[in-house]
This record gives structure tokens, C-alpha cells and sequence, in this order.
């Protein structure tokens, strides 16, 4: 591993899925959807990197083919175990992925689909339990009660079935579903955007606290920027299956590199009446993955652009500490960033 | 038509919904006055009876939901008729629907028909209210997708909501929506689907054609955010009332209910530095059935006082100009 | 206070509710599903105990009164109100022209009718000997509730005798068809590819061939000696032969649909493996499907089968099954004569509609979270 993530947990190296699209009767390749495309990222033991862009930018994608929820086309994922050693994810046979999953775990998006209606918030949460066979009888019991406890929930309720809660306390039991095989690694895809404005704090909230409690590495999948800022201490922005820019949260957010990290940051509606300000609006919208722009994928929608962006892909380099970013331009360009 | 004239006055708006399980009270109670050429933001959480008051408006309740309370919309010939007594199938309603109030929705694609062009279904708005030809018809719908910002809008017009992103069909729609110049445009969550780039730009062509067209807007949305960037006067909505009301700096710069103080608490927001803990809000919005007497919020108010929140329901105050609140700590 | 006691309890009922409770809720709701839900009971609680119900031997030839018309029961006669029904006796008469009979109702004859009578001997089930009947009369007269056919044999027995053939022959058949239908369609659903587009197509072909000339020529290919359980089993054969393709692609697509629920993928997370993912995850939540689609699949069966016998391609004599009994329908002086010959008809339509106001109310609440 290289030099700036000596302590990481997790490294993916140039990780790629494309979906291929399928036409006619004998279902020919008529072309693909990059959906992640050669995307080279870390992840430090006990820090949270938020993962932010906007709809189709193959973020979802990204989360589910480091668990090969779904089997990445290339790439590694290199994931260092208890033991202290590194293990490759995409290699792994069957057996050996059911076992290293106990280290890794998701909470999704939608409270509703992600809970098995047929099963009782007991049977929800112990599953795991019993599958990786941690604990049973009397044992798996107390397990599940102390997770329900731990994520703020009501023992009493264990007997309920899922349609019983609201969209706040599902999150509370995809999350203690999450924790059951006490994981290391944690991939958080839109933990809170179905949620209730007033909800989503007391998730980011109990997420945080878990995180200090159990010593846990969050991947952090968002398109909220103001939820991203709040929950991680890195951010990767990713456009069009490619991640433009990486720092840590502070630099980012203030002193962005890419313009359409800037782009977003302005596009952000400010909690404030008397900040209504010039924004910057883009042009046009996020350019179709199954048919991306030559060059920079960005440029048709990027005001700074000039004739090389149109035609060569720009280099991933990096431009301070622990900041890299994607943008032929990066060195020249004096870019605003949250003000 | 001169500023500060009135438009729309709601008047103890009440619509509840006859269930099996009970009544559900969507609205209970709602009163509001919009203004000529300003906006209104309407805001809550799920639940809160901000779309069904925007429902009711336009009369378009769905099957068990019944309306009572005055709307009293000043027409622009001076005329006042209130269209909570009109009838909802009738002619008179069909008349302001979709010519001098109409409505935009969160998603496009559920309200724009995909069997017809978006020119087929512009011109069928013009030609249902207005007295002119097909032609006509044609040239004022590719005008009004040029003035959205459609690129190309001869061609655009010939094609099928499926054809466009979920951006330009919102456009589309806002298109449809402006064709017949109304008074008065329902925006409910228009952006929520979309994404933050693209959001800003709908939210800053709503502000331009506002300027053009001279309507007046109730922007509906759970996003605080948008409603700072774009509204005049807020109304935030909790469990079918209205628990405070006043203009945009006063809410967001001096809210006094314990409900608008804890929510602009809870949302993260860009560029404050520090990684502090967030205020929550206990307990999630209960479905508003079969609700316990007194105030709608007690049970998650942190300033709740026994024996006076859990028996009385507080009345809406005016605590200053312009800036009312339900609550027994003002007032 | 206490009842405040009593509505969290009720709530805390609904919400420890399995999904089969919730549906029996939702169900309970349509009024319509549980009217034919109570019929069909009725129907198929009459056929299971056929023998006891009906009054007499179904093969027993009346030959003094063929064709009769069907007999009133009566509670009054000319000296009022009597608590035990009767029939009166018929009278015949023929006409020595067109040799046409008439059966008149002689009042001067009056059989009073008796619950649990002992009359002609049948097996219950095919296995206890017994002669007791719900009711009957003496046996001097006759009771012929629904008429007589051609040969004078009592045809309210027959056509409860036709009721287990006919209701039974759509449980198996479904039964087949499910059984097809769910292994097809799984793995046309699990395993996608070739497999799938092979089972797909098969479907496709089967479903374009017009039902009713396929099963005849099916039917025709059935030998004809063969004992008429065979048979039986043959027709329902080939009536699943065709039902099997609807559950094959209700069962595909809900697979399609729920292996991209979140809750799959979260099992997958946790390490389930396919076995326990299928029989734990997908199986439940598809099986209220099932089960409705199924309900809606036995009319179409019950159809199958009448018309097939009715065709006289299907079950024959001396198997009584509704389609059977409305052979002897088939011409329009029989009808106009003896309309009582169409009573089976109306049993069809009867259950047929039964069935399809019950599935209408599983469907309704086949998903009791939406």
C-alpha cells in the first residue's frame, strides 16, 4: 500500500463496473454503462469518507461492488482483516466472502423495502446472528436485546413486525441488523434521505455515537452535501462513474479544486434568507453514463473548460495534503468555495 | 394590478379524510393570505397536511377527504368567490383549475401524459382555456418552452415526456403550468427529485418567470433550504396546522416555536466548521389519527408544560407584525 | 384509563400481526370475497359428505317417472300450516299422439319428508357401508328436488355427485399446474439466461395454441378403455397442461421483482446463503400471490373440464360431473322441455363466480403493507 494509507483499511484500486446494454431477440451487447469506472480510493481505520454526487454517478454502484453485493467488472478491493492481513474481496470464493462479510456490513437507503415485512424485528436482527453462528438460545436473545438497546430502540417491541415503526426507528433496525455481526466496516448508502427532516439528526446522531463506540469506518454514500459536511472527516466527489476530487472535509468545502465541486457547493440552498446570492448554475445536466463526453467528462458543463479538456481525459494528481483532484486545470483555477 | 392587492384568503380550512380507522384531520384549521405577485411557502414533514391543503385549493381531494372552510380567491375582474363551495366536477372550478390556478408536481413523469407529445399536451391547456387556433396554439406552446429554457424548442415540442430528463420535463411541466398566464401557481416539491445542480436551476427560473408573469406562488416543501432561497412569507406546518407564520427572516432569524426552533437545529449546514452534535427532535410525527387532546406537539416538545399543553389546543397569536405562532409560550 | 388500557393493546395486536393476520384483516373487509368464500365452504363441505346429503342412489332408475319436473316441498295444504314439510306424488300422463309425458301433482298423495332417513346403501367415502340420508321420504313416494333425466334417475343426488367431480377436478388440476408452474418458473426466474428465454418461449407457444382445440385433441388421444379414474386423472392433466404457463410467469416475475428488494440484498450481506435467501425471503412473500392466483385458476379449470365434457371429450358416463350431467342439455327440445336439465349449468356459473369474488378479495389483500 502506498505511503498515505499505510494505516488504511480498506484500498480500492481501480475498481470498475459496467453494466452492458442488452438489445434484441439474442440479447446482443450493444454497448455499456460505466457505471464505475476505474475508481482508486482508501479508507482509514475509524474515519468516515463521505461519498457525494449527484443521481446516476454510479455511487450506489461504487458501495455495493466493495461487498460484491453486486460483482465488480475489475479491480481490487484490498481489505486488511483482524489478523493483519490483506485480503483481495473480488478474489474471494463464496466461503470466504460469507466470512468476511461478518466484517462488513450496509445500511440502506430505504427503510421500508430493506426490512423483510414477514419477519419480526427479532428475527430481523438475530438473522445474522444466526447465520454466521455467533450465538443462539439464550444468548442470541441477549445479543438482540442489547443491540435494540444500543440504537435507542424499545426491548418491548421485539415481538412487532416492521410495518409497527416509522421510517426513523426501521433506520434504527437496519442499523442494529448492521451492528449484529459486530463489522468493522460499515457502507452507509443514503442512510437518512427518506427520513423526516427533524428524524434524520437523531440518525446522524446514533451513527456518530456508534461510530466512537465500536470504533467503526463509515463509507458514507450521500447526495445531501450539508449531511456529507456533517458526517465525514474525508470527502470523494464523484461524477459520471469517477471520483474529480478527494481531500479531507474542511479543505474541500472551503478551498475546492474541481469546478464541479464548487458548482455543487453554490448549489446548495443556504439555511439563510439574507445569503441569497449570485449562484453558479450549470448548464445543462449530468452527462449520460452509457454515452459519455470525450476529454473530461465534466467539460461541456464546466465554465473554465478550454480545448484540451474537450479532448483529453485529466489526470489524477494531487494538489495539497491529502488532496487530490481530477481537473487539467487544478493548478491555475482560483475556485470559491463555501463562504 | 397593483402590488399588495389580495389574492388568495383561506379561512379556517379544514379537510379530513372518513376512514375506516377514523378521521384523519389532514388539515385542521388552516388560514392564509397570499399576495399578489409574492410567495408563500408552505413547510413540514410528512404528514403535515401541506399537500392537501395545496389539494384543496384546487379541489382535487382524493375519494373519502372532505373540504369545509372558505377559499376566497379575488379574481381579476374584482370578483371574490370562494371555491371551497363550489362544486368539485363542476364548471366553474374546471374554469380556474389549470387557467388562473394551477399546479406543478414532484414528478413530471406521473403527471405528464406519455402517450402525447409535451406540445400536444401544452397546446390542449391553451386551447381548453383560450379562444385561438392550433396554430396559434403552437406558436405560443414553443414560446413558452423557449422562455422555461428548453434548447431547441421547435424540436422538443414534437417529443415524449420519456425523451427528456427528469430536468427538462420539469421544465416541460412549469411550461404547461404558465401557458394560460396564471394567478396564482401550486408548486408541490418540484425539486425533490432532482438534483442539487439541477434544483438550483429550477428554483432560480421560477424566480424569473415569477418576475415576468406577475403570479403569485405557494411553494410546498420539506426543504428548508429551498424555502430560504425562494419564498417571501413561510408557514410551517405541523400535523394539519399551521403552528407558525410570518415572513422568511423573521422565521429563519427569530423563530419562536419550540417546533421551527428544533427543526432549523437538526439540519446540517454547509460550512459550519465545527463537527458538533446535532439538536434532534425526540419521537417521529405520529399519523395524524385518533390525536391526543392539546397541543399537537407536546409530546415532542422539549418546553411541553403539564397541565396546560396536554389540555388545550393554543391558539395562533400574532407576537409581532407579520409573525404569528401557536404556542402557550407567546401570547 | 382502562380504556385507554384497552387501545394499546388492540394497537399492540396490529402491530405483533404476521403478515397472514393483516391479510385476514383486509379480507374480512370485502364483503363480497367472504360471501364467496362462504359459498364455495358450503359447496365443497356438501360434495366431501355427497352420499349423505343426496336422497337416493344416483344409478337408481325410476322408471315410472322419467323426466319428471322437479317437486315443490310443501308446508301447507288444505288444512294449513304443517311443521314437517312433504311432497305430494306425481301423476303422469301420456299424451297418445306426440307420446309426450306430463306429470301433474296428485294432492291426494303426500309423503311427509323425514331428516335422516335410511334409504338406498352407500359407502361413505368409499369406505364405511351406511344408508342414512339428511332426508327423504318413506319409501313409497319420491322426492325429486331437482326432477328426474332421460332414464328417471333422481337428479338432485347427481348433480351433488358431479359437485365432487367437478369442484375436485379444479383442486388437482391447480394442484399440478402449481407444482409445474413453481418449478418452471423459478428457475426461470433464479437462474435467468438461456434457461430462461427456452422456458419463456415454451410458454409463449403453448399460450398462442387456442385451448379448446388442444384439449380435444388431447383428449382424443386418451384411450378408450381406460377405467374412468384414469381418465379423471388424464383430463386434469391435460387441463394443467395449459394452466401451468400464468403461475409460471406470476412466479418469474415476482422472483425478478423480489431479488432486488433490499432486504435480499441484506440477507445476501449477512452472509445467507441462496437455500436460506429462497426459502426464508423470497418463498413467504410470494406465496399470498400464489395463493390468489391460484384462487383465480380453479374457475378456469372448473370451465375446462365442463365444456370438455360437455363436448363429450372428457369424462364419460357413467362418471357424473357437471359437464356430464349438461350432455343431455345439448339440444334445444330437451332444454325447452326439461329446462331442469340445465340446473348444473347454474352450479358452474354459481362457483365460478364464488371463485372470482374470492380471489378478488385475496388479491386485495395478497400485500398488506401497501
Amino acid at each position: 500500500m502506498s505511503e498515505d494509507n499505510r494505516k488504511a483499511l480498506l484500498e480500492i484500486k481501480n475498481l470498475k463496473k459496467y453494466f452492458y446494454i442488452e438489445k434484441g431477440f439474442w440479447k446482443n451487447i450493444v454497448g455499456y454503462i460505466k457505471a464505475v469506472d476505474g475508481i482508486n480510493l482508501y479508507v482509514s481505520k475509524g474515519e468516515t469518507l463521505g461519498l457525494v454526487g449527484e443521481s446516476g454517478c454510479g455511487k450506489t454502484t461504487l458501495g455495493r461492488c466493495i461487498l460484491r453485493a453486486i460483482e465488480p467488472t475489475g479491480g481490487e478491493v484490498l481489505f486488511r482483516t483482524e489478523e493483519g492481513k490483506t485480503v483481495d474481496i473480488t478474489q474471494l470464493d463464496k466461503e470466504d466472502l460469507r466470512l468476511i462479510r461478518k466484517d462488513m456490513q450496509m445500511i440502506f437507503q430505504d427503510p421500508y423495502s430493506s426490512l423483510d415485512p414477514r419477519m419480526t424485528v427479532f428475527d430481523i436482527i438475530g438473522e445474522p446472528i444466526v447465520i454466521n453462528k455467533i450465538a443462539e438460545g439464550k444468548e442470541l436473545k441477549d445479543r438482540v436485546k442489547d443491540l435494540v438497546k444500543i440504537v435507542g430502540l424499545n426491548v418491548k417491541h421485539l415481538k412487532r413486525y416492521p410495518h409497527a415503526f416509522s421510517g426513523g426507528q426501521r433506520q434504527r433496525i437496519g442499523i442494529a441488523r448492521a451492528l449484529a455481526v459486530n463489522p468493522k466496516f460499515v457502507v452507509a448508502d443514503e442512510p437518512v434521505s427518506a427520513l423526516d427532516v427533524s428524524v434524520q439528526a437523531q440518525i446522524l446522531n446514533l451513527m456518530q455515537d456508534l461510530q466512537k463506540e465500536f470504533n467503526l469506518t463509515y463509507l458514507f454514500i450521500s447526495h445531501d452535501l450539508s449531511v456529507i459536511e456533517h458526517i465525514s472527516d474525508r470527502v470523494a466527489v464523484m461524477y459520471v462513474g469517477k471520483v474529480v476530487e478527494l481531500a479531507d472535509t474542511e479543505e474541500l468545502f472551503f478551498r475546492p479544486k474541481h469546478p464541479y465541486t464548487e458548482a455543487l457547493l453554490s448549489a446548495v440552498p443556504k439555511l439563510d434568507p439574507r445569503l441569497r446570492m449570485e449562484r453558479i448554475i450549470l448548464l445543462g445536466e449530468v452527462a449520460n453514463p452509457a454515452n459519455p463526453p470525450p476529454g473530461c467528462y465534466f467539460h461541456p458543463r464546466c465554465k473554465y473548460a478550454k480545448a484540451i479538456c474537450k479532448n483529453v481525459e485529466p489526470e489524477w494528481q494531487k494538489v495539497g495534503t491529502n488532496h487530490w483532484v481530477a481537473c487539467h486545470r487544478a493548478g491555475e483555477l482560483n475556485l470559491r468555495g463555501v463562504t | 394590478m397593483k402590488n399588495n392587492a389580495l389574492l388568495l384568503e383561506i379561512n379556517d380550512l379544514k379537510t379530513y379524510f372518513y376512514l375506516d380507522e377514523g378521521v384523519l384531520k389532514a388539515v385542521d384549521g388552516v388560514s392564509f393570505k397570499i399576495k399578489r405577485e409574492k410567495t408563500l411557502g408552505l413547510v413540514g414533514e410528512s404528514g403535515c397536511g401541506k399537500s392537501v391543503t395545496a389539494q384543496s385549493i384546487l379541489r382535487i381531494v382524493p375519494h373519502p377527504g372532505k373540504t369545509e372552510g372558505e377559499i376566497l380567491f379575488h379574481q381579476n375582474n374584482k370578483k371574490v368567490i370562494d371555491l371551497a363551495r363550489l362544486d368539485p366536477f363542476g364548471k366553474e372550478i374546471r374554469n380556474i383549475r389549470g387557467n388562473e390556478i394551477t399546479m406543478i408536481f414532484q414528478e413530471p413523469m406521473t403527471s405528464l401524459s406519455p402517450l402525447h407529445t409535451i406540445g400536444n399536451q401544452i397546446m390542449e391547456a391553451i386551447l381548453l382555456h383560450q379562444k385561438i387556433n392550433k396554430q396559434k396554439a403552437r406558436r405560443l406552446a414553443i414560446e413558452m418552452l423557449d422562455k422555461v429554457g428548453i434548447p431547441i424548442p421547435s424540436q422538443r415540442i414534437d417529443e415524449y415526456p420519456h425523451q427528456l430528463s427528469g430536468g427538462l420535463r420539469q421544465r416541460a411541466m412549469i411550461a404547461m403550468a404558465l401557458c394560460c398566464k396564471p394567478n396564482l401557481l401550486i408548486a408541490d416539491e418540484p425539486t425533490t427529485a432532482l438534483d442539487v445542480t439541477v434544483q438550483a436551476q429550477i428554483l432560480e427560473l421560477m424566480k424569473d418567470l415569477q418576475k415576468e408573469f406577475g403570479m403569485s406562488i405557494i411553494y410546498i416543501t420539506h426543504n428548508l433550504g429551498v424555502i430560504a432561497e425562494i419564498t417571501d412569507e413561510v408557514a410551517v406546518m405541523y400535523l394539519g396546522k399551521i403552528v407558525e407564520y410570518g415572513s422568511i427572516d423573521e422565521i429563519f432569524h427569530n423563530p419562536l416555536h419550540p417546533y421551527t426552533v428544533r427543526l432549523l437545529k437538526s439540519i446540517p449546514k454547509v460550512g459550519r466548521k465545527a463537527r458538533m452534535r446535532l439538536e434532534s427532535i425526540k419521537g417521529a410525527v405520529p399519523l395524524p389519527l385518533g390525536l391526543p387532546r392539546g397541543c399537537r406537539f407536546y409530546p415532542r416538545c422539549p418546553q411541553f408544560k403539564e397541565g396546560l399543553c396536554n389540555l388545550d389546543n393554543p391558539p395562533l397569536v400574532e407576537v409581532q407584525e407579520k409573525h404569528k405562532v401557536r404556542c402557550f409560550l407567546f401570547g | 384509563m382502562k380504556n385507554k388500557q384497552d387501545k394499546t393493546s388492540l394497537e399492540e395486536k396490529f402491530y405483533i400481526a404476521s403478515q397472514w393476520q393483516l391479510m385476514w384483516r383486509k379480507f374480512k373487509k370485502h364483503k363480497l370475497a367472504i360471501f364467496g368464500g362462504t359459498i364455495l365452504s358450503i359447496f365443497y363441505f356438501i360434495t366431501i359428505f355427497c352420499g349423505f346429503f343426496s336422497t337416493q342412489d344416483i344409478y337408481k332408475r325410476h322408471t315410472q317417472y322419467i323426466y319428471a319436473p322437479p317437486q315443490r316441498i310443501h308446508f301447507f295444504d288444505e288444512k294449513g300450516f304443517h311443521l314437517r314439510p312433504f311432497v305430494y306424488g306425481l301423476k303422469r300422463k301420456i299424451d297418445p299422439v306426440t307420446f309426450r309425458r306430463t306429470y301433474t301433482e296428485d294432492r291426494t298423495k303426500k309423503y311427509p319428508i323425514y331428516f335422516f332417513t335410511h334409504s338406498d346403501k352407500y359407502r361413505l367415502w368409499n369406505l364405511f357401508p351406511t344408508d342414512i340420508h339428511l332426508f327423504g321420504v318413506k319409501s313409497v313416494g319420491t322426492i325429486f328436488i331437482f326432477g328426474t333425466d332421460k332414464l328417471g334417475r333422481d337428479l338432485f343426488s347427481r348433480n351433488l355427485h358431479a359437485a365432487r367431480i367437478s369442484l375436485s377436478i379444479g383442486l388437482v388440476g391447480v394442484f399440478l399446474s402449481f407444482i409445474l408452474g413453481c418449478i418452471l418458473g423459478g428457475i426461470s426466474g433464479y437462474f435467468g439466461g438461456t434457461v430462461d428465454m427456452v422456458i419463456q418461449r415454451v410458454i409463449e407457444f403453448l399460450i398462442s395454441i387456442p385451448t379448446i382445440p388442444l384439449w380435444m385433441c388431447l383428449a382424443a388421444a386418451l384411450p378408450p378403455h381406460w377405467p374412468p379414474i384414469k381418465v379423471y386423472f388424464g383430463i386434469t392433466i391435460i387441463l394443467s397442461i395449459v394452466g401451468w404457463c400464468g403461475l409460471a410467469r406470476v412466479v418469474r416475475g415476482k422472483l425478478l421483482e423480489l431479488r432486488e428488494e433490499d432486504f435480499v440484498m441484506a440477507a445476501k450481506i449477512a452472509g445467507a446463503t441462496d437455500y436460506r435467501i429462497i426459502t426464508r425471503h423470497l418463498l413467504p412473500s410470494f406465496l399470498s400471490y400464489l395463493i390468489v392466483n391460484i384462487t383465480l385458476a380453479i374457475p378456469s379449470m372448473i370451465l375446462g373440464e365442463t365444456s370438455l365434457s360437455f363436448l363429450g371429450l372428457g369424462l364419460q358416463p357413467p362418471v357424473v360431473s357437471w359437464g356430464v350431467l349438461l350432455q343431455d342439455a345439448q339440444n334445444v327440445r330437451s332444454v325447452a322441455l326439461h329446462p331442469w336439465l340445465l340446473i348444473p349449468g347454474l352450479f358452474v356459473i354459481i362457483t365460478v363466480l364464488a371463485f372470482n369474488f374470492m380471489g378478488d378479495g385475496l388479491r386485495d389483500a395478497a400485500d398488506p403493507y401497501k
